[in-house]
C-alpha cells in the first residue's frame, strides 16, 4: 500500500488538476490535488508528488533536511470547496443605487461597469491629479501606464519589529524583494535541529508559517528543550513546548530586560561574540540602563515580575539556562525567537530591539541553530523561478509601489481630514503629519478607491474606515462574496474569480504563475508550483488580470501595459490557452538556465522535467543539498559588515538620537538604500535610541486599564488566512468564534462558557459568545483575528459604531488607528476592552 | 465507490487483515486538516454529521493547564458493539480490511447502534429518530473503503500536517507504536477491541523553575495604580462545573447540538 504510484481516484471519469494554496500573509505554498469531473471540483487532496501514501513520512532526517517532504495543507487548504461553492458568491457586476453603507443593488453588464470605472478614473485623475485614486496592492497594476497611482503598502513597515531590524541589524524586514539592501536570509526549518535550546516568545507556528511544525515535533522528540513564552496556552505550546511560561500580554519588554539584567549581573555574556560584532559604546550605555545606573531602576527579575507576571525565580532560571548557551563560542546554540505579535503593539520597537540584543549578548546570531532574535526574514531564493516575459513598455508614471503618499494605510485620515485642509482649518504641515506624509512626497487628494477583498477589514478601527469610504466620490470593490462587509460601501461591485482555482495563473497581481516556497518566513526554498485553472468561475466572475486589462483597454494603454494578452481579452478559451503558452515559454526559458543557477547557489542540480512532464503534476522540487540557511551568516562568518553606521550590531542608534524626527527616512548607511520606514512622528523625537521600558497609553497596567481592564489580543486563526474563508459553509460545524476570557475574569462578571457577552472599548462595541478557559491568565482576552464585521439590521448604533455594533467578533473594531508618537503609522494588534454578560436575548 | 455502493457479498474473497489507525496526541495541534479532508472527500454536508470528530478539552487551572485532543473517527472495532444490536442487519464487518460499514438501505434509524457504541461513532443528520418518516439513517466513517480498495491510505491520515496519524494492519501499528488503545477518559478497549492505537500527550516538565501559585498572585496584581483583579488565588483555581465549557471528554452527547458543541475548536 505504501508504494502505490497510481493516483487515488474519487470518481470514475474524473481528472486531477493542481493548484496551490498560498494566501496573502501565509505564503507557505502547499500543493493541492483537485479532483474534477464535468467541470465540478469534487474533492481536494494533499499533493502526492512525493512520499505518496506515507502518513508519517518517516523518510529519515536527510529528507527533512533537504526539504524532500510534502507541504501538506492545513485546514485552510482543505476547506476551499465550501468557500468556492458558496451561495453568496458574487456573480454579476452590480451598481449601488442606494447609499454607501445601506446599498440597493442593481445588476449591470460588465460593459457598463468597466466603462463607468474607466470614465471615473479619467475624470478623477484629470480633476484631482495623479494622487487621487487609492487602490489595492494588485488592483491598480495598470495605473503607471495611465499616469496615476501610488503605494498603498506600508502598514507592516511600521511595526515595532521592523524598526528594530532596521536600526539594530540593518535589515528592512517587509521589503525583502528589491528594496532591502541585504539579501533575505531567513531560517529554513531544518536549522532548528541544530539548536541545543529553543526559546520562543509569542510564536505559534501551529497556526502561522506552518512549515516549521514537522521539524519542531522532531526537535522535541529528539529532546531539544523547548520553552514557549506566550499569553495563551496555544496549540504550539501543547504540542511542542516542554514548558509554557505565560506572560501578561504587552509586557514582554520587562521580561527581556530582566533576562539581560541577569546575563550582565552574572556575566553570562558571550564576550568573544560581543567584542567582535557589537558596537561597544551603545552596549555599554544599555548595560548601564539595564543595571539601573542611569535611571536608578534595576531591571531585575524582581522588578519585572510585577509587570510581566512571570515569577522572578523563573526569569532568573530562564536567563541562567539561556546564558549557558553561547552558540558562537561554545557551539551550544540557542534558537531564541521573538515573533511578530509581541512587537505589534504600542512600544513594540522596544520589544523587537531587545529580542535581538539578547541573541547578540549570548552569541547566538549568525550560527547554525541560532536565530537573530527578531520576527523573521524570508528565506533565500534557492534559484530564480520561471517568470513570464510580459513585454511591457516601461511606463511614464513611476511604479505605484515605489511612490508613497502616506504610511500605514494613512488613506483613511487622508480622506477624513481633507475637508479641514481644504477649508484652512488644518495647514499642510499638520495634515501631512496626521496622515504620515513626508514634506517632499506628493500631497494626496483621495477621491476614489479601487480595492479587492480584504484591503479594508484587515485594518484597525474599522468604523473610521467605513466613514472614509462613504466620503469618497466613487468606490469600486472586487469581491468573491457579496456578504463581505466592505461590499456595502461600494458604488460598483465586481465579481472576482478565485485566483487559485478559477483563473489561469492570476494570483498575487495577475502576473505570477509559478509560486515559490521561499516567499514565506520559515519555509523551504527548494520548490515552486504552477497553479492550474481548476474550474470555471461562477456566473460572470472574472479574474483580476482580465479586469485590469479591460480597464487598460478603455484607457487606451493596453498595448503598452499588457501586449501579450491584448488579443485574447474577449475569448475566455483563447485567454486560458494563451496563459498556458506563456507558462510553457517561461518554464522552458527557466529550464535552459536552471542547472547554472542551481550550481551558482551551491546546490547540485537535478534533472528538470520537460514542460509536459511538469504539467502533469506541476511542482518542481530539488533536494537542498547544503546546510539550511539562517540570518546573518555572512556578517558573523564571512566578515561582511552589518548594514549600520558602525558596521556592527547597534544597541544604540545614532539615527534615533536626532531630536527632530520630522520627515526623517531611514537610509541604510553602507548602501545608501532607503528603508520602508518613514519617521517624522514628532518634534522632539520620543523614540529612545535604545530599547527601554516605557508604559504605553494602552498598557494593561496604566490609567486606561481602570476603565478597560482586559487586554485584548488578536492572533491569527487556524481557519482563516487573514480574513479569507470566514463564511466557509463547513466552518461553523468545526469551530466556534468566541471571545477567550479567563476563569477569574469570567467569574467576576458571572459569565459561563457560551454566554453572550458585550465587548466595548473607545473604538468599538460588539456581541459574541464567551469561551471561558484556563488557557489564559486573568486580565487577558483573545479575539481571533479575521472575522468579518457583521452588523445586524436595526442593531444598536453608537457614536463609535455609527453603522451598528458588531455581531460577529471582528477584531479590528477594537484596535486603534492612533498613530505611534514616533513614526508615521501604526500596527496595533492589541487593545484594552471591558466585557460584560448580556442577560437573555440573542445577537 | 462509497460504502453505499458496496454490497456485503463482493468483499468476501480476501482474507481479513484488521486495519487500524494510529493517533499521536503528542504531535497533534488540533488544526483539523483531517476533519476537513474527511468532509471534503466524503462530501459531508454542513450539519451535525461528522465521520471524523475532533475533541479538544482542558484539564487543570491556570497556569497548570493541559489541553487534550482526540482523533475520533469510527474505530472499526474487532468486536463491534453496534453490529450486534442492529435489528435490521444493516451493519456488517467487511472482510478484507476489517472495516465496519452500514447499509443505508437496510438502516431504519432505530439508533440501537448509537446506544451500543461507547465512542459515539454512528452519526445522524438530525435528531429525528425512530418511527418518523423523515427518520435520520446512520452514517459513519468508512475507513475510506474506496481509497483502500485502490491501494491508498484513508484521506485523514494522509492529510495530517503534523504527521500525527498513521494507518495499516493492526499488528503493524501495535509493533511500531505500542498497544495503548485508550487515552485518558476513554472507554476500556477490552469492551469492543477498537482498531486504533495511541501515543499520549507528552507531559510538560519544568525546564526552569516555575511556581504556579506565585504566578497566579502576580496575574491578579496590577501594579501601584490599579486595583487587583483578585487577591485570593481561589478566583483562578476554584472552577465550578459549567464555567469552563470544554473540561472533559464528552464522546457521547445526547443530541446533535451538544455533539457539535463538544467537537468545535475555539481557535477560529
Amino acid at each position: 500500500m505504501t508504494n502505490s504510484t497510481a493516483k487515488v481516484m474519487h470518481t470514475e471519469g474524473e481528472e486531477i488538476k493542481y493548484t496551490i494554496c498560498q494566501q496573502n500573509g501565509c505564503f507557505t505554498g502547499c500543493l493541492l490535488a483537485c479532483h474534477v469531473k464535468d467541470g465540478e471540483l469534487l474533492a481536494i487532496d494533499v499533493g502526492d508528488s512525493i512520499n505518496a501514501d506515507m502518513p508519517r513520512e518517516d523518510v529519515g532526517e536527510t529528507a527533512v533536511r533537504e526539504g524532500m517532504v510534502q507541504h501538506r495543507p492545513c485546514a485552510r487548504g482543505r476547506m476551499w470547496r465550501k468557500t468556492l461553492y458558496h451561495p453568496n458568491r458574487a456573480l454579476h457586476p452590480m451598481k449601488n443605487i442606494g447609499q454607501k453603507g445601506e446599498p440597493v443593488w442593481e445588476q449591470i453588464s460588465w460593459e457598463e461597469a468597466l466603462d463607468t470605472i474607466a470614465q471615473k478614473i479619467v475624470e478623477t485623475r484629470d480633476t484631482y491629479g495623479p494622487y487621487s485614486i487609492s487602490g489595492g496592492m494588485f488592483f491598480l497594476d495598470f495605473a503607471a501606464w495611465a499616469g496615476f497611482g501610488h503605494s498603498t503598502w506600508g502598514c507592516a513597515s511600521t511595526a515595532g519589529h521592523t524598526l528594530a531590524d532596521t536600526v539594530v541589524v540593518g535589515v528592512d524586514l517587509p521589503m525583502p524583494f528589491g528594496h532591502s539592501p541585504t539579501p533575505p536570509r531567513g531560517t529554513e526549518p531544518p536549522d532548528l535541529l541544530n539548536a541545543k535550546l529553543i526559546i520562543a516568545v509569542g510564536w505559534n507556528p501551529a497556526v502561522s508559517y506552518t512549515a516549521d511544525n514537522l521539524v519542531l515535533a522532531l526537535a522535541k522528540e529528539r529532546g531539544i528543550p523547548i520553552i514557549i513564552v506566550d499569553s495563551r496556552y496555544t496549540s504550539s505550546v501543547q504540542a511542542y513546548a516542554d514548558q509554557w511560561i505565560p506572560i501578561r500580554p504587552g509586557t514582554d519588554i520587562a521580561l527581556l530586560l530582566a533576562i539581560a539584567y541577569v546575563l550582565f549581573k552574572e556575566d553570562l555574556i558571550d564576550h568573544a561574540f560581543v567584542d567582535q560584532f557589537v558596537e561597544p559604546e551603545g552596549l555599554s550605555g544599555w548595560r548601564s540602563y539595564v543595571l539601573g545606573e542611569t535611571d536608578g531602576v534595576k531591571k531585575s527579575p524582581e522588578w519585572a515580575e510585577s509587570i510581566c507576571a512571570i515569577p522572578a525565580e523563573t526569569i532568573r532560571g530562564l536567563a541562567r539556562l539561556y546564558g549557558q548557551h553561547h552558540g558562537y563560542s561554545d557551539g551550544n546554540a540557542c534558537f531564541f525567537k521573538l515573533h511578530f505579535a509581541p512587537a505589534r503593539i504600542v512600544g513594540g520597537e522596544n520589544v523587537g530591539r531587545a529580542g535581538i540584543y539578547l541573541q547578540a549578548l549570548t552569541g547566538n546570531i549568525g550560527i547554525p541553530g541560532g536565530h537573530y532574535g527578531g520576527g523573521e526574514c524570508t528565506v533565500p531564493f534557492y534559484m530564480p523561478v520561471p517568470m513570464v516575459d510580459w513585454q511591457r513598455t516601461p511606463p511614464s508614471h513611476p511604479d505605484p509601489m515605489s511612490m508613497p503618499l502616506y504610511d500605514a494605510r494613512g488613506w483613511v485620515d487622508a480622506v477624513l481630514f481633507r475637508d479641514k485642509l481644504d477649508s484652512g482649518e488644518m495647514n499642510e504641515e499638520e495634515y501631512r503629519h496626521r496622515i504620515g506624509s513626508a514634506s517632499n512626497w506628493p500631497l494626496p487628494n483621495i477621491r476614489m478607491a479601487f480595492n479587492q477583498v480584504g484591503t479594508d477589514i484587515g485594518t484597525h478601527d474599522n468604523q473610521r474606515m467605513w466613514e472614509a469610504l462613504k466620503k469618497l466620490d466613487f468606490v469600486v470593490k472586487a469581491v468573491y462574496h457579496t456578504d463581505r462587509p466592505e461590499t456595502a460601501y461600494a458604488d460598483i461591485v465586481l465579481p472576482l474569480a478565485d485566483p487559485f482555482f478559477e483563473a489561469s495563473g492570476d494570483a498575487m497581481g495577475g502576473g505570477g504563475f509559478f509560486y515559490p516556497g521561499f516567499m514565506s518566513v520559515s519555509a523551504y526554498g527548494n520548490y515552486f508550483i504552477l497553479s492550474q485553472k481548476v474550474i470555471e468561475p461562477p456566473g460572470e466572475a472574472k479574474p483580476l488580470a482580465w479586469i485590469n486589462a479591460q480597464i487598460a483597454r478603455r484607457l487606451g494603454i493596453l498595448d503598452e501595459y499588457n501586449p501579450r494578452l491584448a488579443d485574447v481579452l474577449d475569448d475566455t478559451k483563447a485567454w486560458d490557452e494563451r496563459h498556458i503558452e506563456l507558462q510553457r515559454e517561461a518554464y522552458e526559458q527557466w529550464r535552459m538556465h536552471y542547472a547554472g543557477w542551481a550550481q551558482a547557489s551551491g546546490v547540485e542540480p537535478v534533472e528538470a522535467p520537460s514542460f509536459e512532464e511538469f504539467w502533469d503534476c506541476p511542482i518542481f522540487r530539488a533536494p537542498l543539498k547544503r546546510e539550511p540557511t539562517y540570518g546573518f551568516k555572512e556578517q558573523i562568518q564571512e566578515g561582511v559588515p552589518f548594514n549600520t553606521n558602525s558596521g556592527r550590531i547597534e544597541f544604540h542608534s545614532t539615527f534615533l538620537t536626532d531630536p527632530d524626527m520630522a520627515d526623517k527616512e531611514y537610509v541604510f548607511p553602507l548602501t545608501g538604500a532607503p528603508s520602508g520606514i518613514c519617521f517624522g512622528g514628532s518634534k522632539p523625537a520620543v523614540i529612545p535610541p535604545q530599547a527601554e521600558y516605557t508604559e504605553a497609553w494602552d498598557s494593561p497596567l496604566g490609567e486606561m486599564a481602570s476603565e478597560y481592564p482586559l487586554r485584548l489580543i488578536t492572533p491569527h486563526s487556524f481557519f482563516r488566512q487573514n480574513t479569507a474563508q470566514d463564511n466557509n459553509l463547513w466552518i461553523e460545524d468545526e469551530a466556534r468564534h468566541a471571545l477567550w476570557i479567563s476563569v477569574a475574569d469570567a467569574k467576576e462578571r458571572g459569565i459561563r462558557d457560551g454566554d453572550l457577552i458585550r465587548i466595548v472599548n473607545p473604538q468599538g462595541e460588539g456581541i459574541m459568545p464567551a469561551y471561558v478557559t484556563s488557557r489564559i491568565g486573568a486580565g487577558t482576552t483573545c479575539m481571533v483575528y479575521g472575522a468579518w464585521y457583521r452588523a445586524g439590521r436595526g442593531q444598536k448604533r453608537t457614536e463609535a459604531m455609527p453603522d451598528g455594533i458588531d455581531l460577529w467578533g471582528s477584531a479590528n473594531n477594537f484596535t486603534s488607528s492612533r498613530m505611534y508618537p514616533w513614526v508615521k503609522g501604526n500596527l496595533h494588534c492589541a487593545s484594552l476592552v471591558q466585557v460584560e454578560k448580556i442577560s437573555g436575548g440573542e445577537r | 465507490m462509497t460504502q453505499h455502493e458496496t454490497t456485503q457479498h463482493e468483499v468476501t474473497q480476501h482474507e481479513t487483515t484488521q486495519h487500524a489507525f494510529f493517533f499521536d496526541e503528542s504531535r497533534c495541534i488540533d488544526c483539523r486538516a483531517c476533519s476537513f479532508a474527511c468532509r471534503d472527500w466524503h462530501d459531508i454536508k454542513p450539519g451535525p454529521v461528522k465521520f471524523l470528530r475532533r475533541f479538544t478539552w482542558e484539564e487543570g487551572a491556570f497556569p497548570e493547564v493541559t489541553m487534550h485532543t482526540l482523533f475520533a473517527p469510527c474505530y472499526h472495532c474487532e468486536k463491534p458493539a453496534c453490529l450486534k444490536v442492529c435489528p435490521n442487519g444493516a451493519i456488517w464487518k467487511e472482510g478484507r480490511f476489517g472495516t465496519v460499514l452500514v447499509d443505508e438501505e437496510k438502516c431504519q434509524g432505530c439508533r440501537n447502534c448509537w446506544d451500543a457504541c461507547p465512542y459515539g461513532a454512528p452519526q445522524f443528520a438530525s435528531d429525528v429518530a425512530n418511527g418518523d418518516s423523515s427518520v435520520a439513517k446512520m452514517s459513519k466513517c468508512t475507513m475510506c473503503s474506496d481509497r483502500l480498495k485502490q491501494g491508498h491510505m484513508p484521506t485523514c491520515v494522509n492529510a495530517c500536517p503534523s504527521r500525527a496519524l498513521d494507518f495499516g494492519p493492526i499488528e503493524e501499528m501495535k509493533s511500531r507504536y505500542g498497544d495503548l488503545q485508550a487515552l485518558r477518559g476513554m472507554p476500556d478497549p477490552a469492551i469492543t477491541k477498537p482498531a486504533i492505537t495511541f501515543k499520549p500527550l507528552a507531559p510538560k516538565r519544568q525546564v526552569v523553575p516555575y511556581d504556579a501559585e506565585r504566578a497566579r498572585q502576580l496575574f491578579g496584581q496590577r501594579g501601584d495604580k490599579l486595583t487587583p483583579l483578585y487577591t485570593d488565588n481561589a478566583a483562578v483555581t476554584d472552577i465550578e462545573p459549567g464555567t469552563v465549557g470544554k473540561d472533559r471528554l464528552d464522546l457521547k452527547s445526547p443530541d446533535s447540538e451538544r455533539a457539535l458543541a463538544a467537537t468545535r475548536s475555539d481557535e477560529w
